[in-house]
């Protein structure tokens, strides 16, 4: 954990907003305290507290006075629309970048995504 | 007791002819905890034995909560030095720390109770007698139990093996949580400790080189590899701290922040970009062949 | 203060220094006394074992008048060398240790004076068990008269020693092996040369109010330098001693 190129704070709140997108934590639940996450990955309190408070400016995360802080109720549906529109330019356009740099045809791409869209109807 | 606040104001200590420290000035808040990182003779000792009021400074100030720290009394009992091979009662180990316990207003006895078992510290064998590792064990144990408003540790792991050093900084950081006041720790081990930070000092032959948050020094290197020639056109001017050739890729070592137009334009020319760990930045700061320069 | 529990007002930082100094001495004391007196008596014993006897308390004068003395200097020297850096890593000014050094010398100088009347109530016992015959005046004749001033005497001897090996000890930690030896000169040479003299039978013509006011002086003059040493010392690291 934390080797990436982002400060650790940002890496923490990535990982709650992914355990957050995922469900693993759920609305309204609480979430561990700073002193818990600065213990269990032997991090200075700030640094988690940091996170925390870029969570609540986000509408992630709110606190209860002298109770700890808990998972916003429609934290995840928020986080997912934020992505959800984030996704070409982030995810997308990096591929076909990569796409194009390796000669593989847009076409190519194209069909492919054809093929998993067939699948995911053929399940549902 | 209330944290101090630590201030060093352009802090010089000549021993002779050799400056140990010259012109030094950073501060560390009250509550924080602050890595001081330098090779070798940086002069991270001399820092730390002048805040402790252990020497004078030859010239520049010390100002521990406001007040010099030499021979007065009030800062000096809320200010705990631990150095390598500890400055404790040579008695038994359960006498040394019955002294600390006298004479620290702020000594927490069941702390220290624990800490002893935690580090298997032998009770009834002399200071004398302990290994260099156990030693170090009794520093950190009277550096924590006695949580003076300014604690500071000089190299305290030293001869401590990792599972008694991982123990030091999870005690180090709860008691801290638990009970906050300032701490300043010097360190080879860089890759162990600097999380523990909130800010960082970087010192080099008597000579302030970096007082940052540790975040934003995080921050403060790239390495950016790629095609030998686009990496070079890339990092024109930049302030370059090492360059790697294998073959047509190169990959060098930044000293800077990239914004976001910059992080755009490297993946425009397929350049990789890459964190430098504070251990890395580190050494490449503290390089030899930088003092040429 | 989070963690101090008791209610008790805690001691003065001062007066924890002496008396840590004074646990510390008294340790040693403890084994001390009890050899000084012992020493004589069992030299009486063997005198008396091989069938000889003795008139005066010379035996006792010299053990108990005299190893004190070193033994307070070895002791003034000891315990400014081991508790300057503990002291000061332990948060507490140089200052207090050097006005809790004074204070354990008097309080030591005063309480091994003492053990020279009690060595010679024992002595006399002994000599009585043997039928020796002690002659009045021999062995509590001293340069400066009867057995208050020897006791005096004793203490200020004492408290000086005390207080120049300890003097010694800060010169030698502030300037190192080959500065310090040659500083032995002042700080030892001097005022060892006036105590010494003072004691013995040279100083037996100077009047015993000036012998007495003289070793007082020297006494302050050694304590305040003293003073003057530790509070500017630099409590120096492991690896350069």
């Amino acid at each position: 954990m934390f080797d990436g190129r982002d400060p650790i704070y940002r890496q923490i709140a990535d990982q709650i907003r992914q355990d957050v997108v995922a469900g693993t934590l759920m609305e309204d639940e609480p979430v561990m305290s700073t002193n818990q996450y600065a213990s269990a990955f032997r991090i200075n309190p700030a640094t988690a507290a940091k996170a925390f408070a870029e969570l609540v400016a986000e509408g992630v995360l709110y606190k209860r006075r002298g109770v700890g802080m808990f998972i916003a109720s429609g934290a995840r549906e928020r986080l997912t629309r934020a992505r959800r529109a984030r996704f070409f330019q982030d995810v997308l356009d990096p591929v076909i970048d990569e796409a194009l740099r390796l000669s593989i045809p847009i076409a190519d791409l194209r069909a492919h995504i054809d093929i998993a869209a067939l699948r995911e109807d053929g399940e549902s | 007791m209330t944290p101090f606040r630590l201030e060093l104001q352009s802090l010089s200590v000549r021993y002779g002819a050799t400056r140990a420290l010259d012109g030094v000035g950073f501060t560390v808040e009250p509550g924080t905890i602050c890595g001081l990182l330098g090779r070798n003779g940086s002069g991270k000792t001399t820092l730390l034995s002048t805040v402790a009021a252990f020497r004078r400074p030859t010239a520049g100030r010390v100002l521990v909560d406001g007040e010099t720290p030499f021979e007065n009394a009030r800062v000096m009992a809320g200010i705990c030095l631990v150095r390598e091979g500890g400055d404790v009662l040579d008695d038994r180990v359960d006498a040394a720390l019955r002294y600390a316990a006298r004479i620290r207003s702020t000594w927490d006895a069941s702390l220290a109770a624990r800490l002893v078992e935690r580090f298997e510290l032998p009770r009834r064998a002399s200071v004398k007698a302990l290994s260099r590792g156990k030693r170090s064990a009794l520093g950190a144990v009277i550096g924590l139990a006695s949580r003076a408003p300014l604690t500071l540790f000089d190299e305290v792991y030293l001869g401590m093996d990792a599972p008694s050093r991982y123990a030091f900084y999870d005690e180090l950081l709860a008691d801290y949580m638990a009970h906050p006041r300032t701490i300043v720790l010097s360190s080879h081990l860089i890759d162990e400790v600097e999380r523990l930070f909130e800010h960082v000092v970087i010192i080099d032959h008597g000579r302030l080189l970096v007082a940052d948050t540790s975040e934003s020094l995080a921050r403060s290197g790239v390495t950016v590899t790629g095609p030998a020639d686009a990496v070079d056109a890339f990092v024109a001017g930049a302030n370059v701290l090492r360059r790697q050739e294998l073959g047509r890729t190169a990959a060098v070592t930044l000293h800077g922040h990239l914004d976001t137009e910059a992080e755009r334009r490297a993946s425009e020319l397929g350049l990789t970009l890459g964190a430098v760990g504070l251990q890395d930045l580190f050494v490449h700061l503290t390089a030899p062949e930088k003092d040429a320069a | 203060m989070t963690s101090s529990r008791s209610t008790h007002p805690r001691p003065t930082p001062q007066r924890v220094a002496v008396a840590v100094l004074m646990t510390s001495l008294g340790r040693v004391l403890v084994w001390f006394v009890p050899i000084v007196l012992a020493v004589p008596i069992v030299l009486y014993a063997l005198i008396a074992a091989l069938g000889g006897e003795l008139d005066g308390s010379g035996v006792m004068m010299g053990v108990a008048n005299n190893a004190p003395a070193w033994f307070l200097f070895a002791m003034g020297a000891s315990l400014t060398t081991q508790y300057l850096p503990v002291n000061v890593a332990h948060g507490m000014t140089r200052r207090s240790l050097a006005t809790a050094l004074s204070w354990t010398f008097l309080a030591a100088a005063a309480l091994l004076a003492l053990v020279l009347p009690i060595g010679f109530v024992i002595e006399a016992w002994v000599f009585e068990a043997y039928g020796w015959t002690r002659e009045a005046g021999i062995g509590l004749a001293s340069p400066l008269g009867g057995l208050g001033a020897l006791i005096v005497d004793a203490f200020l001897r004492f408290a000086a020693m005390a207080s120049i090996g300890a003097l010694a000890a800060i010169t030698y930690y502030r300037c190192g092996a080959w500065w310090g030896s040659l500083a032995a000169l002042a700080t030892v040479g001097a005022p060892g040369a006036i105590v010494i003299y003072l004691s013995g039978d040279l100083g037996a013509w100077v009047a015993p109010s000036v012998t007495m006011a003289v070793l007082a002086a020297t006494i302050a003059v050694v304590n305040l330098s003293l003073h003057a040493l530790v509070r500017g010392a630099t409590i120096r690291s492991k690896e350069a001693q």
